[in-house]
């Protein structure tokens, strides 16, 4: 068996092709959203300029208190609520987390007395050495998984590669297909030579019109039938036809 | 206004429109090949160098035209290839390639084929006699009860519909209405 066919391991295979998959779609959702929100934004901008344009009262200025529609049900004010709560809260979960709170404090007084006390030396080694273990081992688990991330993202793009050339090599083999696709061109340029040979023979008669009407000459509605020699042989050698249409 | 549907134009004669078109596919087509044989033979001139090779063709007259080609002698060559393009396809298959894509045929005025000696008077003769006239003998098209121009009345051809012709009619019939109103005066 081949080096690398015993190496394969399906479920670590399964597992970067999961969570590849759930990056790049991530970073494509994030692209997207923000290019939306910037739209969005965009467009409220305008609708706003839009609005105080049209506006007969005063404005209020910006800082004034929002206030609510007039015709709000119930249930709207309550829906709005759930939902203002929502976006509230994640923002202070936010906001908590990045300036520290009481409880921040005081758990980092409680550290420090720890740290300086002599008495507590010994005990403070063995938690060096426990923290150092910790330490080199999340290292470990960092170094490993930019590894795995970076394995991932390929592995999903080969995937995504090869499943789309498969698909069109997979297409492509079908002989009804090309001959589908090869008709189809095939008859769009028939379709094209046909087009213009109309248009020509409209502006033929449209240009002869035009010139009879300027020099005064009796318009006329028919061309003089060619002689039937002329005739025959132009039947006889008729071009190839776009359509298959018989006189 | 209305038009009627019409029957099949296959061998009638052939209007100014599609004529022209046509001369402009065949003027494409005549530059592009000249063109590109022209930059050959210049490309293989710059190599051999033939006064160099041959010193001894020095002596002879005409060498200094062989090796250092003129205006003149390019003008001379693409005349030369523009009669040898129109007279070979209209004497050997009775249109040039830009007639063939708008689907139109020489003929002779009694339906025969156009042999190489009318083929070589209507461009030699009826073309510039065609041009020399302010052009109006191309445009003698617009107005002939035969849509002949004056080349095909001095070779004695018809230009004709090789393919079952057929206007397009919503234009067709949008002009005509716009051209039958009255202007204002």
């Amino acid at each position: 068996m081949p080096q690398q066919d015993k190496d394969f391991q399906p479920l670590r295979s399964l597992t970067r092709l999961a969570f590849g998959g759930l990056l790049m779609a991530q970073e494509e959702l994030n692209h997207h959203m923000r290019r939306w929100e910037q739209e969005a934004s965009r467009q409220r901008t305008e609708q706003r300029q839009r609005t105080l344009a049209h506006a007969d009262t005063d404005d209020e200025g910006e800082g004034a208190p929002p206030m609510l529609p007039v015709a709000d049900t119930p249930a709207e004010q309550a829906r709005y609520a759930l939902v203002g709560l929502l976006f509230e809260t994640q923002d202070r979960v936010t906001q908590a987390r990045r300036t520290p709170g009481p409880l921040d404090r005081a758990a980092a007084s409680l550290l420090h007395a720890v740290d300086t006390n002599p008495a507590l030396e010994p005990l403070r080694r063995q938690m060096d050495t426990l923290v150092s273990r910790g330490e080199a081992e999340v290292n470990r688990w960092i170094e490993r998984g930019r590894s795995e991330e970076m394995h991932s993202r390929q592995f999903v793009d080969t995937a995504l590669q090869r499943s789309f050339e498969s698909s069109i090599h997979g297409v492509v083999q079908h002989a009804e297909v090309r001959e589908m696709i090869h008709e189809q061109g095939a008859g769009l340029a028939d379709e094209l030579v046909e087009e213009v040979r109309e248009h020509a023979v409209s502006t033929d008669d449209y240009l002869e019109r035009l010139v009879r009407k300027y020099l005064k000459r009796t318009p006329r509605e028919e061309l003089p039938e060619p002689p039937e020699a002329v005739r025959r042989r132009a039947m006889h050698i008729r071009l190839p036809e776009a359509s298959q249409q018989d006189i | 206004m209305t038009l009627e549907k019409t029957h099949s134009l296959l061998g009638h004669y052939a209007g100014f429109a599609s004529r022209f078109l046509a001369l402009l596919i065949d003027a494409v087509i005549l530059t592009a090949v000249f063109g590109a044989l022209a930059w050959t033979i210049s490309g293989i001139q710059s190599l051999v160098e033939l006064a160099t090779l041959l010193p001894w063709l020095e002596r002879l007259p005409f060498l200094d035209v062989i090796a250092n080609p003129t205006p003149l002698i390019w003008s001379a060559a693409s005349t030369a290839f523009f009669v040898f393009y129109h007279v070979f396809f209209i004497a050997f298959t009775g249109r040039t390639p830009g007639k063939a894509f708008m689907g139109l045929r020489i003929l002779t005025t009694d339906g025969g084929r156009v042999s190489v000696l009318r083929a070589t008077l209507r461009l030699l003769i009826g073309y510039p006699v065609s041009f020399l006239l302010l052009g109006l003998g191309f445009l003698w098209v617009l107005v002939d009860d035969y849509r002949q121009a004056l080349h095909d009345k001095l070779a004695g051809t018809y230009v004709v519909y090789a393919w079952a012709a057929r206007p397009d009619e919503e234009f067709l019939v949008r002009e005509l209405t716009r051209l039958a109103k009255p202007t204002r005066k």
